[in-house]
């Protein structure tokens, strides 16, 4: 009994210990004032997204409105994220909010905002809507804006919370509902939606099938159930219908997590289609496209939103390593890995000062990128004199070209939705040679690509609707 | 009658009989996952009568050792480079069995054994804990991204009659079945007759000198290696791209398969197994499109436990577990 009472005592400090060993970031901050409160702003320096250096304005304000996630007397202004670091995407995720702890970083060290430091909140929410809710529920009163949010479901679970609280957030889901202000409005857009995305990319693997000789091609559409999909499938097969492609097989929401997916391969297989796109999660894209290859199906193109395509892919050992180098024509929201912009530089120079173990990977630079959105939003907003999360959010409303430093496409958050909504996205190709180099294995092919059915499309709503 | 089949036959006959032999060379080899990871659950249930909960962590844990060693430190390939590289690697996955039933081995050692004579709820409890650490230290371990084993076979696939099989399918299968060669060989050792009496009854065994702890240690060591063989099969081609943080969840598709067979069967486990996988194989081959549509998104996941219910209801210990009588 004795024995089993010491096995009982080093089995719970074995779960503490792997509750603690997560990747999660989380930084203990204080809690933000509960009502508006007015005091005397700390210095007078501001950063904007854009600058690559920090530059003294002498617009700043005299007296700074603050509620919640800004301490002026202890010089720290609190965001939060509320990620996905054990679920599903966290493959995607963790390099995201290590590309933000690095440009927070970087601020920091270079005044920070009106001299305050930015700290970050963390909460892991395994991808679950619930956890997510109560995620959020537990940063809300501590943070000033939300910087990482997981999840199109688990986004809009808190999007009446956010709009209550007037709480911006920068969503790591491209939905193109973000863009509608109808729909969610205190959720930021960053990046084309996934149905734009879909419009682009099919704009350029079919001239890249029609450059090989071939005729008309044919297309075959497959994804998961719920708005990563659906949103993607309405954009794949807008562009069909736009541009009189033939839809052999439309598997919308037919793939499954967890489950065989053997069946969704043999249909697209069986649809004999010329071009493939695909939006699942990373692991049962594997499963489709393996046992699509199994039955020697590879004369098609594939192609997918942003999030399906893994460097798992292609890393030394993987059995789909070469088949997907000849076969997977890829878009991301931002520069991959390596890509040639002042933003790239400062991330590529960040992590070899600060993180020089870190594995190249495509999403460090989109968590630079959301930091720098939030970063605009706070510096418009401390320059306003208004650092309530209300003045934040009316502050990002002004902004009409935020400038990613070339990391990301600019963002307008003025105007109408069609204003607002960006087309542009980056085109890559597999590459093991890249990989092998200590890239990511994106070879980028053309930055701010926006294709002509993507350019003509008339945006006024989501593609897809809940 | 005859005339339809005729008809059918010289139309769209090869499409269907393609389909079908493909959906059932499908369903045969991940039922032969499923077997192995129901062998490793049965073992365990029949000589500690405990449902292992931590069957799929052991599983992850199996194929990162193996994806480590044969892709990281290629051990133990890298002192025997004169053997062939399918060699190397088969020899690499058989360490990481190894090293995982030695992980089973000190788990029980020290999570299962001091709850000997404990509620089997409380145990049960335990064994769910133990998948949260391991798992946790697992996905660890894995990092961010899926992590590929580096297999001979890779994409290679045969032709057997219309049916395309992957070469690492074949494999899974051949490893299926002589882990079943081998455990019927067990059970006729001294170790199985004495794990088998154990099973039958705890304290006549132990009043025969049988060491019921030694006998525990051993299923869970030889559980945890099964469950990594199937861990590693899970995570090859055509079904995985690698070991990944979401391989530990594949054990619990294997949880039918054990009903089905009779919790206590070593063979009803291996049947169930392919039931399980053909059930699930065909009912994504033909419950598919507008006909089945009412049935929902999924079907094919809910099938293994439409014919679990089924089985269950005609022979409610499995098809051959033991039937348990109690007297009142």
């Amino acid at each position: 009994m004795r024995k089993f009472r010491i096995f009982a005592l080093l089995l719970v400090l074995a779960l503490v210990a792997a509750a603690c060993s997560s990747d999660s970031d989380e930084t203990t901050t204080t809690a933000g004032a509960e009502e508006t409160t007015t005091t005397a702003a700390a210095e007078e320096t501001t950063t904007t997204a854009a600058a690559e250096e920090t530059t003294t304005t002498a617009a700043a304000p005299a007296e700074l409105k603050t509620d919640f996630g800004v301490d002026v007397e202890a010089g720290t202004i609190t965001v939060g994220q509320t990620a996905d670091l054990t679920g599903p995407f966290a493959p995607l995720v963790t390099p995201i909010l290590a590309g933000q702890k690095l440009y927070w970083g970087w601020v920091n060290a270079n005044g920070g905002i009106g001299g305050m430091e930015v700290l970050m909140e963390t909460r892991d929410t395994a991808y679950q809507v619930e956890q997510h809710i109560a995620a959020y529920d537990e940063i809300r009163d501590k943070v000033v804006a939300i910087s990482h949010t997981t999840g199109s479901p688990q986004t809009l679970a808190i999007a009446d919370a956010l709009e209550e609280d007037d709480m911006i957030a920068v969503p790591a889901t491209w939905y193109s509902g973000w863009t509608d202000t109808n729909i969610a409005p205190t959720v930021l857009h960053l990046g084309a939606p996934y149905c734009l995305e879909a419009m682009s990319l099919l704009d350029w693997v079919s001239e890249e099938w029609a450059k090989e000789g071939n005729e008309a091609p044919t297309l075959a559409v497959a994804s998961i159930p719920g708005d990563f999909g659906l949103d993607s499938m309405a954009g794949a097969l807008k562009w069909a219908e736009i541009n009189g492609v033939e839809v052999v097989y439309d598997g919308s929401a037919t793939i499954i997590p967890n489950q065989d997916q053997k069946p969704v391969a043999d249909a697209i297989v069986a649809s004999g289609a010329n071009m493939v796109y695909v939006t699942t999660t990373p692991g049962t894209f594997g499963e489709v496209f393996g046992a699509a290859l199994q039955q020697g199906f590879v004369g098609a193109k594939w192609s997918g939103a942003g999030p399906t395509y893994n460097p798992a892919f292609i890393a030394e050992g993987s059995a789909i390593a070469d088949a997907i180098q000849a076969m997977w024509y890829g878009g991301f929201y931002a520069q991959p890995w390596g890509g040639d912009s002042a933003g790239m530089a400062l991330t590529m120079q960040l992590v070899e000062e600060f993180a020089p173990d870190m594995p190249a990977n495509d999403y460090v630079g989109l968590g630079v990128s959301e930091a720098m959105l939030v970063h605009a939003a706070l510096q418009a907003a401390y320059d306003s004199g208004d650092m309530t999360r209300a003045g934040v959010n009316a502050a990002l409303r002004t902004l009409d070209n935020v400038d990613f430093m070339g990391l990301a496409p600019n963002e307008n958050y003025t105007g109408s939705t069609s204003d607002q909504v960006q087309r542009a996205i980056t085109l890559y190709r597999p590459s093991v040679a890249n990989l092998e180099a200590g890239g990511s294995g994106s070879e980028i092919v053309a930055n701010d690509f926006v294709g002509p059915t993507a350019l003509g499309f008339d945006f006024q709503e989501a593609c897809y609707q809940f | 009658m005859t005339l339809d089949l005729l008809v059918f036959a010289q139309a769209g006959g090869q499409e269907a009989v393609d389909k079908f032999a493909n959906a059932t060379s499908s369903g045969i080899a991940l039922g032969a996952i499923y077997a192995l990871l129901a062998l490793g659950l049965v073992l365990i249930y029949k000589a500690t009568q405990v449902l292992n909960f931590a069957h799929g962590a052991l599983a992850a844990l199996g194929a990162f050792f193996a994806a480590y060693l044969a892709t990281v430190i290629n051990f133990p390939g890298r002192y025997v480079t004169f053997l062939p590289t399918t060699v190397q690697w088969i020899l690499s996955a058989l360490v990481a069995v190894l090293i995982t039933a030695v992980v089973g081995l000190v788990l029980e050692r020290l999570a299962i054994r001091p709850m000997i004579g404990e509620p089997l709820f409380s145990v049960v409890m335990i064994t769910i804990a133990l998948d949260i650490v391991i798992r946790t230290i697992t996905d660890d371990l894995i990092g961010t991204n899926p992590r590929p084993l580096g297999d001979p076979w890779g994409a290679d696939v045969v032709n057997i009659g219309p049916a395309i099989v992957a070469k690492s399918e074949l494999a899974t299968v051949a490893v299926t079945i002589i882990a079943l060669v081998g455990i019927a060989l067990f059970f006729r050792s001294r170790y199985g007759v004495a794990m088998r009496a154990t099973a039958f009854d705890q304290e006549a065994a132990m009043a025969q000198g049988i060491s019921a702890g030694r006998i525990f240690a051993l299923a869970w060591a030889i559980g945890a290696g099964l469950a990594a063989a199937a861990g590693i099969f899970s995570s090859l081609f055509p079904r995985s791209i690698g070991v990944s943080n979401t391989t530990a969840f594949f054990a619990f598709r294997a949880l039918p398969a054990i009903v089905i067979g009779g919790l206590d069967s070593i063979s009803g486990a291996v049947v169930g197994g392919f039931i399980v996988g053909l059930a699930e194989s065909y009912a994504g081959a033909y419950f598919i499109g507008d006909t089945w549509s009412f049935l929902g998104l999924g079907f094919a996941g809910v099938m293994p436990y439409i014919v679990m219910l089924i089985v269950l209801i005609v022979r409610p210990y499995g098809l051959f577990g033991t039937e348990e009588i109690r007297r009142v």
